[in-house]
């Protein structure tokens, strides 16, 4: 088929001879008198010129002309190319960001091709068609809304790089058809590998291309890894677990490293080597027991080549130190400690009030300092024996210094103060028997979640509130006095006391955290502030907020050690790790063809070619040809021209 | 046509002061104001002779007689008249240019005439491929006669200068110095003013081009017709051409310039633009043409 969409215009390149034809019988010349042809005749050249063929010698005016009138003609014919362009209104595209797309299996990597493709597309597209670009990580961001400034787009183009995540396609594409659906002609344009989570049903009405980018799944990864307590409680083993999702078998050595502290901080020690053969499509799990005591995180890392690097690391932690710590004070009450203890993370200790007391008069009271809560059962500290953190005080005998107790209440019948307070969620409180309660004013800090209905009023019987920073709550009971601890309300009541005492101590931190998640540090309610060691050993420091910290600087893989600070002294909190593999991500190989429900009829798996014109360039050559002639022509003037106004310059400088 | 239109009252007056430059001695043909290589009556003593019979008594030395009894004639120098030789080429192709050429030229050969009569010299003259001065002037009162034949001059026809100037010579007489005012267009005149130099004419060869000549402003495709002789060049003015045409003139200016040296000539060149008083009054002063 002809590249040209008008080749009639080819007739007019009769034109040409006519141009020579009419150069060579140039007749009509304009007569000038002049004194005498002697200095003419001696040096013109072209004078001698009289015969027509001696003018078939190379003349610059000529060539020009015809270049012109070429130029002129190809453009009137309109070439064009096949090229793999997109047309529409408005194009939306969405490039996918996720970690597997800086797989270098495509120069230079995935991203770096879709870009390349997202460029030709856009070089092909009228200038004033709007782009709309989304960037589809594991988070979905449009760093570019219609916008017709292309060079802006190159910009935000530089600025994309894979993520650490992967791909939250079906966002992105919700989005892409919501901003389509208020366009005539607009057109969708993915530009990914595939990988990643895919809307369950999609109905747009915008034309969806697909465009799919790389070559080869052949990677491996570190599918999983953690570091756990020995068989029998003694030492740690790692466990490791490798999956070859490529096609072929490969031999990959695996190399695992354990480290005493934080790998910043020291040189690790290689445990194990290992030469794996790594079966197609499959996974090989591995034990490495008998690792040194004093580990605190393993590095499992893959040697060798695979067209995705990130995910041939890896790095456990050893399991948790330090959860929330919660001290009971009191002659032990075994209802209690069994309540509390089936609060994730959270470490229980049972004191006895001498023992407490002997710790305080001893000199080294900040034992009790980490303490997140502290539960006093039925007794109270002596003055000013109280701990750093939340207090919980349980059936007192006595007044104290948060609260008085008047006189005694017999049978109470426990109510809750308002409808719908928020500790009482679950809590079911009807035909809860008390015995005895202990008469307590309400204190100014603190508002009533239980009361009786007492002869001279409602009677609190559960406290709450906040003095001096600090979190209290009293229980005007004994439970030993109560069928509470029997009834199903009982671990929820605690349970919400606990999280609204301690924030933090309802959820432990996680041995393992996804790259780029943000993560929420439980924190005592004393802590001021956590301390965060990044994998490379630079130090973040996070104000606490009710309880907790947040961290959103978890991009790196590596491993993560959090502390919490309080009066200037510093506890250790735990470790987690960050791992770039996701079996999602390790997956790594593309996907030909993208089935959504619902577009069905209108997903394309193959790029359609559609034709680029290139009259445009022509005509500006053809342009350019024609000014270059009228140079050519009049440079005596225009030299003459170019004289005076230099002479003008000089003259006014 | 009124000879008053060619030169202006306060520019001849101007002239008057003025002379032309000999650079030879000459014998004239009567007393004039010009020294001569013959011996004759002014005050300047030139040399003592012998005397024989027939010597004017009042030359005998009679200091030089009382001393060595021998009789001796003084002699002294002649001062006598020059012969100045004015040619104008009458040729087509100097009514041509602006200013034009001959109106220039004959502006010029008119205050030249005027001050070669001024300083009681014989001035003979002709145009070249026109009318000849019928007789030599002398006198300042000639002043009239020599515009009158000059006013009368009308440029026309082909001229052939090597021709023209043997024409002239023929006829002329005593030879003298001998100014030439053209625009030497076309061949022949080479040969011509070698011929003349020869005949121990001392040569002031006066080239006159108008500004259309030196710096043409052709553009694009043009046909050139020769005003004398009708021949026609075709070509397509361009800037290169233009440039080209330029150095070929100069170099035809420097080759000029050469072949007078080479015949002990003086060569001025001239432009129209400028005015004649200051051609006069300046330039030909500049270049020992006058003083």
């Amino acid at each position: 088929m002809s590249p040209f969409i008008a080749p009639l215009a080819f007739a007019l390149t009769a034109l040409i001879p006519v141009i020579v034809a009419l150069y060579f019988l140039k007749l009509r010349r304009q007569e000038q008198l002049i004194s005498s042809v002697y200095l003419w005749q001696e040096m013109v050249r072209d004078v001698a010129a009289n015969a027509p063929w001696q003018r078939l010698r190379p003349n610059w005016l000529l060539l020009l002309q015809i270049l012109f009138l070429v130029a002129l003609i190809l453009a009137l014919a309109r070439p064009f190319s096949w090229t793999l362009a997109t047309t529409g209104d408005h194009l939306i595209l969405i490039v996918d960001t996720s970690a597997s797309m800086a797989a270098h299996d495509v120069e230079p990597n995935r991203l770096g091709q879709a870009i390349e493709q997202a460029r030709r597309l856009i070089a092909s597209l009228p200038a004033e068609v709007p782009v709309t670009l989304i960037a589809a990580g594991d988070q979905v961001e449009v760093p570019l809304s219609a916008s017709n400034d292309r060079s802006r787009l190159g910009q935000v183009f530089d600025s994309l790089r894979p993520g650490s995540g992967s791909a939250d396609l079906a966002t992105a594409l919700e989005l892409a058809s919501a901003v389509a659906a208020g366009e005539a002609d607009a057109q969708i344009v993915l530009l990914s590998d595939g990988g990643g989570q895919l809307p369950a049903r999609l109905s747009s009405a915008a034309a969806l291309r697909y465009i799919p980018i790389g070559v080869s799944g052949e990677n491996q990864a570190i599918s999983a890894i953690s570091l756990d307590p020995g068989p029998g409680g003694h030492g740690l083993s790692a466990f490791v677990r490798l999956t070859n999702y490529g096609k072929q078998q490969v031999e990959r050595r695996l190399v695992l490293t354990a480290y005493p502290t934080h790998p910043a901080r020291s040189g690790g020690q290689i445990v194990t080597v290992r030469d794996l053969a790594l079966p197609a499509d499959e996974a090989v799990a591995l034990t490495v027991p008998d690792l040194p005591t004093e580990t605190v995180a393993i590095e499992a890392r893959l040697e060798g080549t695979d067209i995705l690097p990130p995910d041939d690391r890896a790095w456990a932690v050893a399991p948790l130190i330090a959860g929330a710590q919660i001290q009971i004070v009191g002659p032990g009450n075994r209802f209690l400690e069994m309540a509390l203890s089936l609060l994730p993370g959270v470490e229980v200790t049972t004191i006895s009030p001498a023992d407490y007391e002997a710790a305080w008069s001893s000199a080294a009271p900040q034992t009790t300092d980490t303490n997140w809560l502290t539960i006093f059962d039925t007794v109270l500290p002596e003055e000013g024996h109280y701990p750093p953190g939340a207090l919980f005080f349980l059936g007192p005998l006595r007044s104290g210094e948060f609260f008085s107790v008047t006189g005694e209440l017999t049978l109470p019948t426990p109510l809750p103060a308002s409808a719908n307070d928020p500790l009482l969620r679950y809590v079911d409180l009807r035909e809860v028997v008390v015995q005895r309660a202990a008469r307590i004013p309400l204190p100014a800090w603190g508002r009533p979640v239980i009361v009786a209905d007492d002869s001279d009023g409602a009677a609190p019987l559960l406290v709450v509130g906040e003095r001096g920073g600090r979190r209290i709550a009293v229980l005007a009971f004994d439970l030993r006095q109560s069928d509470l601890p029997l009834r199903v309300a009982f671990p929820i009541l605690l349970a919400n006391l606990v999280d609204l005492l301690a924030p933090g101590a309802g959820g432990a931190l996680p041995a393992t955290v996804a790259p780029a998640q943000p993560l929420a540090i439980p924190l005592p309610p004393q802590a001021t502030a956590a301390l965060v060691t990044l994998p490379d050993g630079s130090t973040r420091r996070l104000p606490a907020q009710h309880g907790s910290a947040l961290l959103d600087e978890t991009a790196s893989p590596g491993v993560y050690e959090v502390a919490w600070e309080a009066e200037g002294e510093r506890w250790p909190l735990g470790r987690f790790a960050v791992n770039a593999s996701s079996p999602a991500e390790s997956d790594a190989a593309p996907r030909q063809e993208l089935e959504i429900a619902g577009m069905e009829n209108r997903t394309i798996a193959a790029e359609q070619p559609v034709r680029q014109e290139w009259w445009r360039p022509l005509v500006w050559v053809a342009l350019a040809l024609l000014l270059a002639e009228w140079l050519l022509q009049h440079r005596g003037e225009v030299v003459w021209l170019w004289g005076q106004a230099a002479r003008r310059r000089r003259a006014e400088g | 046509m009124n000879s008053h239109l060619l030169l202006e009252p306060a520019f001849l007056a101007q002239l008057d002061r003025l002379a032309l430059v000999s650079r030879r001695m000459r014998a004239g043909q009567m007393q004039g104001e010009r020294r001569s290589p013959q011996r004759g009556s002014s005050v300047e003593f030139a040399d003592f002779r012998t005397y024989t019979s027939g010597d004017d008594f009042r030359q005998i030395d009679w200091n030089a007689y009382a001393r060595l009894e021998r009789l001796f004639v003084k002699l002294f120098v002649a001062e006598e008249d020059l012969t100045f030789h004015l040619l104008l080429d009458a040729s087509k192709s100097m009514d041509w240019g602006e200013p034009s050429k001959w109106a220039f030229a004959r502006r010029l050969a008119a205050a030249l005439g005027y001050v070669v009569l001024v300083g009681f010299d014989r001035l003979n003259g002709a145009a070249l491929g026109g009318a000849r001065l019928p007789t030599p002037l002398r006198g300042k009162r000639k002043a009239l006669a020599w515009f009158d034949w000059l006013s009368s001059l009308r440029p026309g026809g082909e001229l052939n200068p090597a021709t023209a100037l043997g024409d002239y010579m023929a006829r002329a007489g005593r030879p003298g110095p001998l100014l030439l005012i053209s625009d030497l267009l076309g061949p022949g005149w080479e040969a011509g003013l070698r011929a003349l130099a020869g005949h121990q004419y001392e040569l002031t060869v006066l080239h006159v081009l108008s500004p259309q000549e030196v710096s043409p402003t052709l553009e694009g495709d043009v046909r050139l017709v020769d005003s004398e002789t009708s021949a026609a060049v075709e070509l397509t003015a361009d800037y290169d051409l233009l440039q080209r045409y330029r150095s070929r003139l100069a170099a035809w200016q420097e080759h000029l310039r050469q072949s007078c040296a080479a015949i002990d000539a003086h060569y001025v060149f001239i432009e129209t633009s400028i005015s004649l008083e200051d051609l006069v009054l300046a330039y030909l002063r500049k270049y020992e043409v006058l003083r």
